[in-house]
């Protein structure tokens, strides 16, 4: 009877707040919480974009940090080659001679004569960060077929960086079990403004 | 006919059903609408923070890369390391003729050698490809030595394209002076220089 007396009494102003208050809450769904929702999917969508933006840079970025590592190593290795082995040729051309000299002369080999011939590598139309001198030694030597090969294997070894690059064994008419050998011994050197002057010269 | 309107009910608004429904409904509506946009707020709240942080980690992550990939890609694209490149294939290209064995090769030439056969030329020729094509002079007694030098190179892997160019007997004695060529391969073709 109470509830039938204040319903009777406050019907209106109760609808009216439901309906306010279901009013207000369609408000807030359709200005915040759907927006909410859009934002957020955008922002769901920008991160599965730079996912992908980011797995491609990084594999992008994977392949030029081995690419940079390999140009910093070879880099290290060839700048320790030309600093430490190959030298100048002033440094070390006259030790490349005494080792020659010695290696035949501990055989007991004759050598019959030793020519030289020098060239740039490369050519002048190449622009590397230095040029190399390659010295080409070659020689004909007369010994026993061991002494020869012991030779051969001694100059392979050798730290003055000496590349055996052709040869020709021949049996000597010296004797059984002579050989007579050619050999084309080729070895480098970092070229100076000199050498590249002093070739430049031979060639005209 | 006139209709009267009778109220029987002892206290006014007995039939309560229909306004008690209106009310409820429009306060249900209200209520579940209202836990729906708190909970709706609450997670889709919670959601788009999250993904702000991850959105905000990965351009600064994005930002990091591409400059530090612009720096790579300087690098690698860069005149000197075009020009080093060549470089350093010259020198690679060195280090694998100093790699290269002569001594091998003989060692190997011995294996395959006959006893009764005596080479009195070796000649190896490098051609700019690489390969490596080898003639042969010598002398074998008898002949029967030669077709087993033939045969010991063929079973080797280190000798390919073994061609016997000629023989020929000295005067009525058992000596044959022959040539051979063949392609030699370093470390039985697995290691070509």
């Amino acid at each position: 009877m109470r509830l039938e007396r204040a319903l009777h009494k406050h019907f209106t102003k109760a609808l009216g707040i439901g309906a306010a208050l279901l009013a207000l809450n369609l408000i807030v769904y359709f200005t915040a919480v759907s927006r909410l929702d859009r934002f957020a999917k955008t922002v769901k969508a920008q991160v599965a974009d730079n996912r992908a933006k980011l797995a491609a840079l990084e594999a992008e970025d994977k392949t030029a940090t081995a690419g940079v590592g390999t140009i910093k190593n070879n880099r290290q290795i060839v700048d320790d080659l030309a600093n430490g082995v190959f030298l100048t040729k002033g440094q070390r051309l006259v030790e490349v001679q005494n080792v020659l000299l010695g290696l035949t002369d501990s055989r007991r080999l004759q050598a019959e004569a030793v020519s030289y011939a020098y060239s740039m590598q490369p050519d002048a139309k190449t622009s590397w960060g230095r040029r190399y001198l390659k010295v080409d030694v070659a020689t004909n030597l007369t010994g026993s077929y061991l002494d020869i090969k012991s030779f051969m294997e001694d100059l392979e070894k050798n730290p003055q960086f000496l590349i055996l690059e052709a040869f020709n064994l021949n049996a000597s008419g010296q004797g059984a079990g002579t050989v007579q050998g050619s050999f084309q011994i080729a070895t480098y050197f970092v070229a100076t403004e000199a050498d590249e002057r002093e070739t430049a010269g031979r060639r005209k | 006919m006139r209709r009267l309107s009778v109220n029987l009910a002892t206290v006014p608004f007995a039939n309560r059903a229909l306004p008690l429904g209106v009310l409820s409904a429009v306060g249900g509506a209200a209520a579940i609408l209202m836990v729906f946009n708190l909970v709706s707020f609450v997670i889709l709240g919670g959601e788009y923070r999250t993904q702000r942080a991850v959105l905000k980690h990965q351009q600064e992550r994005l930002a990091n890369l591409e400059k530090d990939l612009q720096q790579k890609r300087s690098v690698l694209e860069s005149a000197s390391a075009a020009t080093f490149s060549g470089e350093a294939l010259f020198v690679s290209d060195l280090l694998a003729k100093k790699r290269f064995s002569w001594v091998q090769f003989l060692k190997d030439l011995e294996k395959v050698k006959a006893y009764g056969t005596a080479f009195q030329s070796v000649s190896p020729q490098m051609d700019p490809s690489g390969v490596i094509r080898v003639s042969l002079r010598g002398q074998a007694n008898p002949r029967a030595e030669l077709m087993k030098l033939e045969q010991n190179m063929f079973a080797d892997p280190h000798f390919k394209e073994v061609q016997l160019a000629g023989e020929q007997r000295d005067g009525t004695g058992p000596v044959v002076t022959f040539n051979l060529s063949c392609v030699y391969l370093p470390g039985g073709g697995a290691d070509a220089p």
